[in-house]
């Protein structure tokens, strides 16, 4: 038996399953539950936590982008215009990783889960849909039906600039912390750049495993990823992640932004906690 | 627009034999590291790990040659940017070792 004890890996499958499963159904990957839990449950390196992290974020992707549950409301054309600057992002993050003090890291953690979910908490009416389905959606906007009207609804991008921003800045967050940065892209785009919370989550969820992609290699070839860690991570993940996507079109909205508004400001508690006794 | 539709109807069949391949080889791999940690189980667990981290790049190549066959050449040079990206990823990861 070696130090990847039975009792260990059946812990870290059953938080990546919690973690799948609010991934899928909240669009965020569930990086920002795991890694606390790796962290700060199971003692284990900030950025060893990052790099399991990682490989959890795009399993739930790839699983998230091969279901048929939301399909309809994946915009794929936006998706990967916003992975050029996410990819950038991971590849600077996990380059720059190695500098920086625990301490910074838990710092960076509590202030961006923080914010987020404040962010959340001020939007939680905000739905960004044209309920008018002739109006045209634009080169990057989207339509889809939405069960809660009952109807077609279309929505348009605004800000591009600002949606390139956040991409780039989620995937400087996925590279330094594992977090797929679907936690900042998901509520940003919703608040910001007219996307609707479902139609963003959906999208970010389905794309956050190339931008994971940006830092994951780099994770691996520096063996900050414990393999047996890894797959019970993974393997909790896709059970969680389908549990989630069977959940995703029967909740509503506005709970699902209380959600992750809560469990958000619960991991900043955490992580502020955490940077005052490091 | 949304493109999604049709598209990931086609290419279902790609994230899922990725998913049934790093999903047995991470399972196999885990039990036999509890069972009996040696080269097989490290073997079986890094090969599922390289296996997961090509998935989604695989899809992306396939939603690439999609593209092509439409046209559609706005995506496939955004699609390209995105692999020359994973390029340099792979080349740094390359040189940590």
């Amino acid at each position: 038996m070696s130090a990847a004890t039975i009792p260990l890996l059946l812990s870290i499958m059953a938080a990546g399953g919690l973690a799948g499963c609010l991934g899928a159904l909240l669009g965020i990957g569930g990086g920002v539950f795991l890694v606390p839990f790796l962290n700060v449950v199971l003692g284990l390196d900030i950025r060893s936590a990052a790099g399991i992290s990682l490989m959890t974020v795009i399993a739930t992707s790839t699983i998230v982008s091969g279901g048929a549950a939301n399909r309809h409301v994946i915009n794929l054309r936006l998706g990967l215009l916003l992975q050029i600057p996410a990819i950038a992002g991971g590849l600077l993050g996990a380059e720059t990783v190695e500098w920086l003090t625990p301490r910074t890291l838990y710092v960076i953690f509590a202030c961006v889960t923080g914010i987020v979910a404040l962010v959340m908490l001020t939007r939680l009416d905000r739905r960004n849909v044209i309920l008018d389905d002739t109006v045209s959606p634009g080169a990057l906007g989207g339509r889809y039906y939405e069960q809660e009207s009952g109807r077609d609804v279309v929505y348009r991008l605004r800000r591009l600039p600002a949606a390139l921003g956040i991409a780039f800045s989620g995937g400087i967050l996925s590279g330094l912390l594992g977090i797929g940065g679907g936690i900042l892209q998901v509520p940003a785009l919703n608040a910001w750049c007219g996307v609707p919370m479902r139609a963003a989550a959906a999208m970010t969820a389905a794309m956050i495993g190339i931008t994971a992609l940006g830092s994951a290699p780099i994770y691996y070839a520096r063996g900050r990823i414990a393999a047996p860690l890894a797959a019970a991570a993974v393997i909790g993940v896709i059970a969680g992640s389908r549990a989630g996507l069977w959940m995703s079109p029967r909740a509503k909205a506005r709970w699902l932004k209380l959600l992750m508004a809560a469990v958000l400001a619960l991991v900043s508690s955490a992580y502020f906690y955490r940077s005052f006794t490091a | 627009m949304t493109l999604g539709a049709d598209l990931d109807v086609r290419l279902r069949w790609v994230p899922a034999l990725f998913i049934a391949l790093f999903s047995a080889a991470l399972g196999l791999g885990l039990v036999a590291h509890v069972l009996r940690p040696g080269p097989l189980s490290a073997g079986l667990l890094q090969g599922g790990l390289v296996l997961l981290m090509a998935a989604p790049a695989a899809r992306l190549l396939v939603a690439v040659l999609e593209r092509i066959r439409r046209r559609d050449w706005t995506f496939v040079l955004m699609a390209l940017v995105v692999a020359a990206e994973l390029a340099v990823v792979m080349w740094r990861a390359a040189t940590k070792n």
